[in-house]
């Protein structure tokens, strides 16, 4: 390499040296790298450039969605008539059938001998809840009503009827709880709840136009008198004509008189407790202002 | 002199809440009568001559839009996230099936009942399946929020969300 050349090289490094770092603000393509579309002007090649022949296909000014060049458009042609009214405030259930929450038993993806919540089911991973699509828990619908033949002890959000009468015709137990959306957004996914290390929060009483249904023992409601719920029991049986069995006799009975508090969230777990996933530890409140916040008595 | 003045500038400042404030409607009363100055009793009492006369011109500044004018078409992007938006008239009259499919009212239903028979004012209350074509305009006019089902408890329309009883149509078993 000559000299003039190693000269070059030097003033091309401490130019190089001097100018800023590369980044993506100032570098450029290669040149030649980029072909720009060509417009072709001959026989074929400048044709129509595909946009069609005539009319506003070919000066591609389309007519905007619905318009039907001065006619009374299809989408306002009829009144209105108020199907979505107040849809941002109707809470929704998405539904589960009987016939899939058989399925789920029979494939060993719910425990029978351990009462069945929310966040059981939705640990299947087969039934999602989307507390902000504005989900408030499972409905369970009679879909396969005659086919279900577990004995559960089940806690679900809504439950009609049929459903409540098909579980306990196998001498099962279900409970309709609500869900306030914070407590909602911990019991679906419980590990990413604990990951944020706050404590559990207490259950909060259902909203107005959901009080009544919730403390209807008819409705297996979890703020009814068990006493109500127990006669309400009998009371289906004949109504739907199956003998009611008997739970004093179970051998499950202590797992089928297992319900959560009203303020619970988690079985097992008191509202106020944080759950440490990396150490696996719990932690409880010590001081009393925060024990009587999370446990009025 | 300052009655008249202050009686004005009470009138102003009532009018004042609508808009912004009090500023346009002061600079426009000056354009229109350049040669007033606010401190005469001229201003003064041309300004509540023409509050008296014409309300509307003083109340309303001129090319400053107020509000957004009301627009049916769709917007496919919006000017603050640059996002599709739902055509409003649509979600008004039309409610969605789970399936896909769009019901909608019958155009007349209240107009002329007096000369309509019992049958057909019978059939005017029904609400009627749009078409394919129909289907597929009016979803792509809404945006996906309202495309995804809603699982409301007792709702009315929970029988039509299926086609579960067609053979043609039905979905289960996959």
């Amino acid at each position: 390499m000559s000299v003039t050349n190693f000269c070059k090289l030097d003033t091309a490094l401490n130019l190089l040296r001097k100018l800023p770092r590369v980044t993506l603000s100032n570098i450029k393509d290669n040149p030649g790298s980029k072909k720009k579309p060509k417009r072709g002007r001959a026989q074929h090649g400048g044709d129509k450039h595909g946009a069609g022949n005539k009319g506003s296909g070919q000066r591609q000014n389309y007519m905007r969605l619905g318009y039907e060049t001065g006619n009374n458009p299809f989408y306002l042609r009829f009144q209105m008539e108020p199907y979505y009214k107040g849809h941002h405030l109707r809470r929704q259930y998405p539904p589960l059938s009987l016939l899939q929450l058989q399925k789920l038993i029979d494939t060993s993806r719910l425990p029978v001998d351990k009462p069945i919540d929310l966040t059981a089911i939705c640990n299947t991973g087969l039934y999602v809840c989307k507390p902000d699509k504005h989900h408030f828990g499972i409905n369970l619908t009679d879909e396969g009503a005659d086919l279900f033949q577990a004995k559960i002890n089940i806690e679900v959000q809504w439950a009609s009827e049929q459903v409540i009468a098909a579980v306990e015709r196998n001498g099962g137990v279900i409970t309709t709880a609500y869900y306030d959306p914070q407590s909602l957004w911990a019991a679906v996914n419980p590990r990413r709840f604990f990951m944020k290390g706050v404590p559990i929060p207490k259950r909060m009483i259902p909203p107005q136009d959901a009080i009544d249904y919730y403390t209807n023992p008819a409705n297996r409601g979890y703020l009814a008198d068990p006493e109500k719920v127990s006669w309400e029991r009998l009371v289906l049986s004949q109504k739907y004509g199956y003998k009611l069995p008997e739970i004093e006799k179970d051998p499950q009975y202590r797992m089928l008189c297992e319900r959560k508090d009203p303020l619970q969230v988690f079985f097992g777990l008191e509202p106020g407790w944080v759950v440490n996933l990396h150490d696996r530890k719990i932690l409880k409140p010590c001081d009393e202002e925060v024990k009587a916040f999370y446990n009025p008595q | 002199m300052l009655q008249t003045l202050l009686r004005v500038g009470r009138q102003l400042t009532t009018a004042v809440p609508y808009y912004a404030s009090a500023a346009p409607t002061l600079l426009q009363c000056s354009k229109v009568f350049p040669g007033t100055c606010h401190n005469s009793m001229k201003f003064g009492s041309l300004c509540s001559t023409i509050a008296k006369q014409h309300n509307s011109l003083l109340f309303q500044p001129t090319n400053v839009p107020l509000c957004e004018p009301p627009t049916r078409t769709v917007t496919k992007f919006s000017l603050q996230k640059g996002k599709r938006k739902t055509v409003k008239a649509v979600v008004k009259r039309f409610f969605r099936l789970h399936w896909g499919g769009w019901i909608r009212t019958v155009a007349g239903r209240h107009k002329k009942m007096w000369k309509k028979s019992a049958k057909r004012r019978h059939r005017l209350k029904q609400h009627l399946l749009c078409n394919s074509t129909q289907s597929y305009l009016l979803d792509k006019m809404v945006t996906k929020f309202w495309r995804t089902p809603k699982y409301y408890v007792e709702d009315p329309y929970e029988p039509y969300h299926t086609r579960e009883e067609h053979p043609i149509a039905r979905r289960k078993p996959a």
